[in-house]
């Protein structure tokens, strides 16, 4: 029970992020031309922002499925390499069964709390992390859909930042503690900024960007610094 | 033009030419939505899940844990920077509230008090520059 909470506790400030995230989703999903409850739905199946947003540009331009397909490929293969991850971070209580389960909310967010714990976590507290996480981005969407319009622009456009404030939260106090992590922090950032402002990377779309800055800086970190069996953070 | 331009025209554009479609009130025929579904939620369903029922043990190899242990910092890392420049209105809201995040997130604040720490200081600058510039609507 005490796991419970505590998961449900960390669950609430993704909670909050998500609202804004998700109600921009509902809003532009109804402007693509979704009913409310399409894009609630897609919300609900999905759990995802950027394949998400991405999906929505390629149902509203009609393109085929397997554009679809690919495009949330690319987009969301960070996932696998989370999961990858998160299966050495969970205790024995998560079964098989139970993993088909967790695994379909692995976010970024969710992915990073429940790393950022000290010791190995349990189903109890993965379910407890999952549940506020999902009910905010599923009725953010939705308010975002309904009366996405009554918001006055430069509320909405303030809480955009609430995501990286909660990403800053929780990588820079590692950083702080350990020159490791801060030296792979910094050669992900400086590579992301390349794919950001050197025009010809730019091409690359930002799902994969991601995906080529992190594996490439925890490959560095890996290689040059490597993590003992039980000093693991 | 500011950091972050390139994306924030392409979100424009797309925004506008939305709001034409709607306009002109083409919806999806329910069919095809339910596939587009099917294959969005499918795939990114596999990918999150394949990997984490497949991989029960405990990975031996000291490059390959030590590579799974940084990961999850340099993805936020890439991800936070340096697409919170334009997640505002502008860059100097922007600016003042990753600085806000920094400082909070120095000294160890919890998640929801840096993220409500950056959004309420990217709020208030954006409010005071509505003001300046004659009106806040």
């Amino acid at each position: 029970m005490k796991e419970m909470i505590q998961g449900i506790r960390d669950g609430i400030p993704i909670a909050l992020g998500y609202l804004s995230v998700s109600f921009t989703f509902g809003l532009m999903a109804v402007e693509s031309g979704l009913t409310w409850w399409q894009a609630v739905l897609v919300s609900v199946a999905n759990v995802t922002s950027a394949g998400q947003f991405a999906g929505l540009e390629i149902m509203s331009a009609g393109g085929t499925m397997i554009e679809m397909a690919l495009t949330q490929l690319v987009i969301n293969m960070r996932y696998a390499l989370m999961s990858l991850s998160l299966s050495q971070k969970v205790d024995q209580t998560v079964s098989t069964g139970h993993r088909l389960l967790i695994g379909f909310e692995v976010t970024d967010e969710i992915f990073a709390v429940a790393m950022s714990r000290e010791k190995k976590v349990s189903r109890i507290y993965m379910y407890g992390l999952m549940i506020c996480p999902f009910l905010g981005w599923t009725s953010g969407t939705a308010l975002g859909a309904v009366l996405g319009n009554v918001l006055p622009e430069f509320i909405r456009a303030s809480l955009g930042i609430a995501i990286y404030g909660m990403f800053i939260a929780i990588i820079l106090p590692k950083a702080k503690e350990d020159a490791r992590y801060l030296k792979v922090i910094l050669i992900a950032i400086f590579l992301s900024c390349c794919f950001a402002w050197i025009p010809f990377l730019q091409a690359v779309s930002s799902g994969f960007a991601v995906i080529i800055c992190a594996v490439a800086a925890a490959g560095v970190g890996a290689y040059f610094f490597p993590v003992e069996a039980d000093a693991e953070g | 033009m500011g950091i972050g331009s390139k994306e924030r025209m392409d979100a424009l554009i797309f925004h506008n030419v939305n709001m034409v479609r709607s306009e002109m009130r083409i919806s999806m025929d329910t069919g095809i939505f339910f596939i587009y579904l099917a294959v969005m939620a499918g795939v990114t369903y596999l990918l999150r899940t394949l990997p984490f029922v497949l991989c029960r043990n405990q990975v031996e190899n000291t490059f390959l844990r030590s590579f799974l242990t940084y990961i999850p910092y340099a993805v936020l890392g890439a991800m936070t920077f340096p697409a919170v420049f334009s997640s505002t209105d502008s860059l100097e809201t922007a600016l003042a509230g990753t600085f806000a995040a920094l400082c909070l997130a120095f000294f160890e604040k919890g998640l929801l008090t840096v993220a409500a720490g950056a959004c309420l200081v990217a709020f208030l600058l954006q409010f005071i520059e509505r003001i300046a510039a004659g009106g806040v609507f």
